[in-house]
């Protein structure tokens, strides 16, 4: 994390060995009787491996939009999905799951096996007739050649590593039984029996008070280093970023405006929109003034708005410039992207920040 | 009668003594009960008016429990509620159906998952109106007009009055929620992780939303969250809940600069601070929650306690009040509360330990 080269020092080989997952220009747009919603509207990001991105926006932007359509688990019908999804298979192929339809045989070797997710509701992706035991199991039993015997006994030694006390009973509870945090821990522990290559953790401890959040993240943490795992955690907490995340995307509105190096957003964050986030953010250091909320509200998702969508809650743009088109994406540091016309000039200091 | 009880303490808004709320756990072919969860175990509290008290713990402490004790979406074991509203005060724990109705006007709760707490054939105006109609609101003009002002004040473009809830995504489901507890202006509002499924932005204006709120109509608020960060900003005072009890209250700056239960330490040291340069130090707590259905002797802390003693292994500490600063007073369930010193959380640190 500490020491990083730039990517033209790389050689095309090195770069795609260390590349895991690259998403070109994904769209997933869903078709309403409203119009049409741009949850996703050309993403173009890179995850390499053994590293963790952490995702970032406004409630709505498209965050989970954008990890359920790498996993292809948006409905299709209503939505639409174009662009591409390289993945680099466990096998050496590198395939576009953008390409493959819904029921595609690759998609359910992939999911679930390679990437699998942790969601942001922790009840609706456990059935409630059946105990957590045998929905972990049953993970194991679709992806793996394994006994119902051994299936067992990695799940109850998978409950038990996320810290759930007596495994071999919690087994046989059923999810209403659990507290929120434990079915939290429940999914992570579903999500990680088949030691998937990318782990897509969608909000994972919003639910969970900070001790059991530390353990959880800790969790993650030492799993992702045991088992070489890359991870991709899409969270609102930027506590939580800074903690987990060696590399940071910020989406507002469909569109990632600002990516780079964990230290470089925190320390140097370009984007008017990323910068007011972190203003908007309570700490423990000012507790009596008011939090500075971002002015306005996101723009309803059915309109397109001409140029840059952060104009209007912008205190920095200038009409002409902004709302001429949709600024590209410039470099203003190593690895460290923006999408505001505003630091187009700042290019040329790239490296000094 | 609701209006019988005498009002002894008209500055509080909420006043619960003693409550418990024990689950069955049934087993076998014939479901006999074979023991119980212990989910609320005894907790003593109030609220006064206009404050905000934050009820922080563990995942499984019981502060869902709590709240919905409060509000009687659950019956209590035992233990009594007295929810005040002007003149009014509802003896919550023992009112009928009937009544429940018309107290529900005092008091209202903004849900933990914004994804199960609205019924997906509703329309987010038949969503936010339900209470109005439940309270004889019959016009359905009268009813659109509060819609739309309400959903101006949460955040919500008015264009989505005839959407379903699974076109939302999650924050803004939580607006819904909110939205439609505020329909009847109620007292007390039990917000249970009110803002946890929100990015920073949206949640710093639902914070001040409801600290306008609370300014503009003196609303007081039974905060749940497990983020410190939130609590620290938010709330008037702090109750820490341990596995069913209460183990810890005081004035919120007063109790983050200086914990007396080691658990409120261990808490605080695992706020993740918004700095990639800081390592933090959290105290991982050693072991696990306790179980509530079998609830460990002594203090019910004290497997997990690095500072444990014979005694906390042995007897029951009860929640005592100790001296805070100023004219606030403390209440901790800790045996050995006098003699330690433990270090708190926020605030400039007083050293910085590494470069930053
Ligand atoms: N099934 C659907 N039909 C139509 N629009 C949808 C559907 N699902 C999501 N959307 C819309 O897509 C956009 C992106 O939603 P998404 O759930 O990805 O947001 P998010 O960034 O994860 O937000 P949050 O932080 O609140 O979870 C939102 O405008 C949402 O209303
Ligand atoms: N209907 C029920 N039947 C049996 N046990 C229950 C029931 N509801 C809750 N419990 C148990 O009661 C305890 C308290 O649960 P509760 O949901 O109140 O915790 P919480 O503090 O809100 O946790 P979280 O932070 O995870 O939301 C837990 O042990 C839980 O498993
Ligand atoms: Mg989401
Ligand atoms: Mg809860």
């Amino acid at each position: 994390m500490t020491e990083k080269s730039a990517p033209t020092a790389l050689s095309r080989a090195e770069i795609s060995a260390d590349v895991l997952l690259e998403l070109k220009d994904l769209h997933t747009h869903f078709h309403t009787d409203d119009g049409l919603v741009r949850a996703v509207n050309g993403v173009d990001l890179t995850l390499r491996r053994g590293r963790t991105l952490g995702v970032v926006g406004e409630s709505g932007c498209g965050k989970t939009i954008l990890s359920r359509t790498v996993m292809r688990i948006v409905p299709e019908p209503p939505a639409s999905i174009s662009g591409h999804i390289f993945w680099h298979r466990q096998n050496g192929e590198i395939v576009d799951l953008a390409t493959y339809p819904v029921k595609a045989r690759q998609l359910r070797e992939v999911r679930g096996k390679e990437i699998s997710m942790i969601f942001q509701e922790p009840m609706s992706s456990f059935s409630p007739i059946h105990t957590i035991g045998n929905q972990i199991a049953e993970a194991l039993l679709v992806h793996e050649r394994v006994s119902k015997k051994e299936a067992q006994e990695r799940t109850i030694e998978m409950i038990g590593m996320v810290g759930i006390s007596q495994p071999d009973k919690r087994f046989h509870a059923y999810p209403f039984e659990l507290s929120g945090g434990m079915r939290q821990r429940a999914m992570i522990a579903m999500a990680l029996v088949c030691r998937p290559t990318l782990l897509i953790a969608d909000e994972p401890t919003t639910a969970l008070d900070v001790t059991v959040e530390a353990a959880i993240l800790k969790l993650i943490k030492s799993l992702q280093a045991q088992l070489g795992m890359t991870v991709m955690i899409i969270t609102h907490d930027l506590g939580v970023i800074a903690k987990m995340a060696d590399d940071v995307a910020v989406m507002y509105l469909g569109k990632v405006v600002e990516q780079g190096p964990v230290e470089a957003i925190f320390d140097a964050p370009q984007h008017p929109y990323t910068r007011a986030l972190l203003k908007s953010m309570p700490r423990l250091s000012n507790t009596g003034s008011r939090l500075e909320a971002i002015r306005g509200n996101v723009a309803d998702p059915y309109t397109v708005l001409p140029g840059c969508a952060f104009f209007p809650r912008c205190g920095e743009g200038e009409q002409d410039r902004c709302t001429a088109a949709m600024p590209p994406l410039v470099e203003v540091g190593d690895d460290h992207l923006v999408r505001c016309v505003m630091r187009e000039g700042v290019a040329h200091g790239r490296g000094s920040g | 009668m609701a209006e019988a009880v005498v009002d002894r303490e008209p500055t509080k808004v909420l006043e619960v003594e003693n409550l418990k709320k024990h689950f069955p756990i049934k087993a076998g072919l014939l479901r006999r009960q074979v023991g119980q969860v212990r989910a609320v175990d005894g907790v003593s509290f109030h609220v006064e008016a206009g404050e905000t008290l934050a009820l922080v713990g563990e995942s499984g402490c019981g502060k869902t429990t709590t709240g919905r004790l409060i509000l009687r979406a659950l019956s209590p074991t035992e233990g009594t509620i007295l929810i005040r509203d002007g003149e009014r005060v509802w003896p919550m724990h023992r009112l009928t159906a009937q009544e429940l109705r018309s107290a529900r006007r005092s008091a209202q709760m903004i849900f933990q998952d914004p994804f199960h707490s609205l019924s997906p054939r509703m329309t987010v105006i038949d969503i936010i109106s339900e209470p109005l109609i439940l309270n004889g609101v019959r016009s359905g003009s009268t009813r659109e007009r509060r819609v739309r002002e309400l959903m101006d004040v949460v955040g919500l473009p008015q264009q989505y009055l005839n959407r379903y809830p699974h076109a939302f995504s999650g924050g803004q489901r939580q607006r819904i929620g909110i939205a439609r507890a505020l329909a009847l202006n109620p007292k007390l509002i039990v917000a249970d992780e009110p803002v946890s499924a929100l990015d920073v932005s949206i949640q710093a204006q639902i914070l001040n939303l409801l600290q306008d709120l609370q300014s503009e109509f003196g609303l007081s608020y039974l905060f749940i969250s497990h983020d410190l960060r939130v609590v620290a900003h938010i709330s008037t005072r702090v109750a820490v809940m341990y596995v069913g009890h209460i183990v810890e209250t005081g004035v919120t700056e007063d109790l983050f600069t200086r914990p007396l239960h080691p658990y409120t330490e261990a808490l605080l040291s695992a706020i993740p601070e918004p700095d990639p340069h800081v390592d933090s130090e959290e105290i991982v707590l050693a072991g696990e929650v306790a179980d509530p259905s079998h609830p460990p002797a002594g203090c019910i802390f004290h497997p997990r306690c690095a500072y444990a003693k014979k005694v906390c292994r042995e007897e029951v500490p009860s929640l005592r009040r100790i001296e805070g600063r100023g004219e606030s007073s403390r209440w901790v369930a800790c045996h050995l509360a006098d003699e330690l010193t433990l270090r708190g959380a926020g605030l400039p640190a007083p050293q910085e330990s590494e470069g930053g």
